[in-house]
């Protein structure tokens, strides 16, 4: 008597548990969104300090003309006046706007950015307490504009430089 | 002659398989884009907003960032961050930048080549990022950049 054993039918299909994989990719990925952190794009301003005792031979042969951009801060660190060399910029309207327009036009008598660049600097003379927002706000005002149509940037004057902070008196 | 029907019993079965496809799709996105180490941008640090800010086109070769951030609760003091210690602005800045200089000497590159980098919260007062600035000018670093976020309104 022949017996036939059961035997396994080759046809079976082999089932993967998928559960477990697809609990431990979804804690992946809370994971990874808990940490995600957008931050903003961040860009630069070059300034050129040479160091304190440089000699005089390693500075540039070009003299420049130095415009004076003088900052001046209350007790809370607030700005409450601006001067381009005498003249007060901060006395009607956006005073970093009266600013971009004056050295604009300085860059213009000077013949363009391209000429600016050798023969125009720009000094901030700021007070110690001022918040360091208004700073680039300045600086931001002398280096040029962006239109806001295109990403292009319209440069000024890229030649910046700071003079020893001015403390209050008695501070 | 009784007929008996067969019931057929169907399990509903769910497809899975774009549903897994679409997560390790996010997957791969996030961890593409996690960031795990803050030492060179501390959430501490408010950056002051710039129309001009744009990132540099060209990488530089490894700067020193030196970062001023607000200390919480308090109005009016900021701590120096570099590469992530908490720094008071004074002797102990002055021992750092002055351990960064020998480890640039060591690697070759004379301190006026590094570009030190500067990440300044937006309340701090401007006298104190120039003495920051100062102080590495004692060390002989020459190259600043002072950085700002973009500012796109």
């Amino acid at each position: 008597m022949k017996i036939r054993g059961k035997s396994s039918n080759k046809n079976d299909k082999i089932e993967l548990q998928m559960t477990p994989m697809i609990d431990i990719v979804f804690q992946l990925l809370v994971f990874f969104i808990m940490t995600f952190n957008v931050v903003a794009q961040e860009g630069d301003f070059n300034i050129r300090m040479p160091a304190i005792g440089a000699p005089q031979d390693q500075l540039e042969e070009i003299e420049k003309q130095t415009l004076k951009v003088r900052m001046r801060a209350n007790d809370a660190g607030d700005l409450i006046e601006l001067k381009l060399n005498d003249a007060v910029l901060s006395g009607g309207g956006n005073p970093f706007a009266n600013l971009h327009n004056k050295i604009l036009s300085k860059v213009q008598d000077a013949g363009g950015p391209d000429e600016a660049a050798n023969l125009l600097e720009v000094e901030f003379e700021c007070d110690y307490d001022l918040k360091y927002n208004n700073v680039i706000e300045a600086i931001t005002a002398v280096s040029g504009s962006r239109s806001r149509d295109s990403d292009k940037i319209q440069r000024l004057i890229e030649n910046i430089k700071f003079a020893p902070p001015k403390k209050k008196a008695g501070s | 002659m009784r007929v008996r029907s067969r019931r057929v019993f169907d399990e509903a079965e769910g497809d899975l398989t774009p549903m897994i496809d679409m997560t390790f799709q996010l997957i791969a996105f996030f961890m593409v884009l996690v960031n795990f180490t803050q030492a060179e941008q501390d959430a501490r640090v408010d950056l002051p907003a710039s129309k001009l800010a744009k990132p540099p086109e060209v990488q530089q070769e490894q700067p020193l960032t030196i970062q001023l951030a607000k200390i919480a609760g308090s109005d009016s003091n900021f701590m120096a961050l570099v590469g992530g210690e908490e720094i008071e602005v004074g002797q102990e800045l002055e021992g750092i930048l002055q351990r960064e200089r020998r480890a640039f000497g060591r690697m070759g590159r004379p301190t006026k080549s590094v570009i030190v980098i500067v990440r300044a919260h937006k309340d701090v007062p401007t006298g104190k990022v120039q003495e920051v600035i100062e102080m590495c000018q004692r060390e002989g670093f020459e190259r600043f950049r002072l950085r700002a976020k973009e500012d796109d309104g």
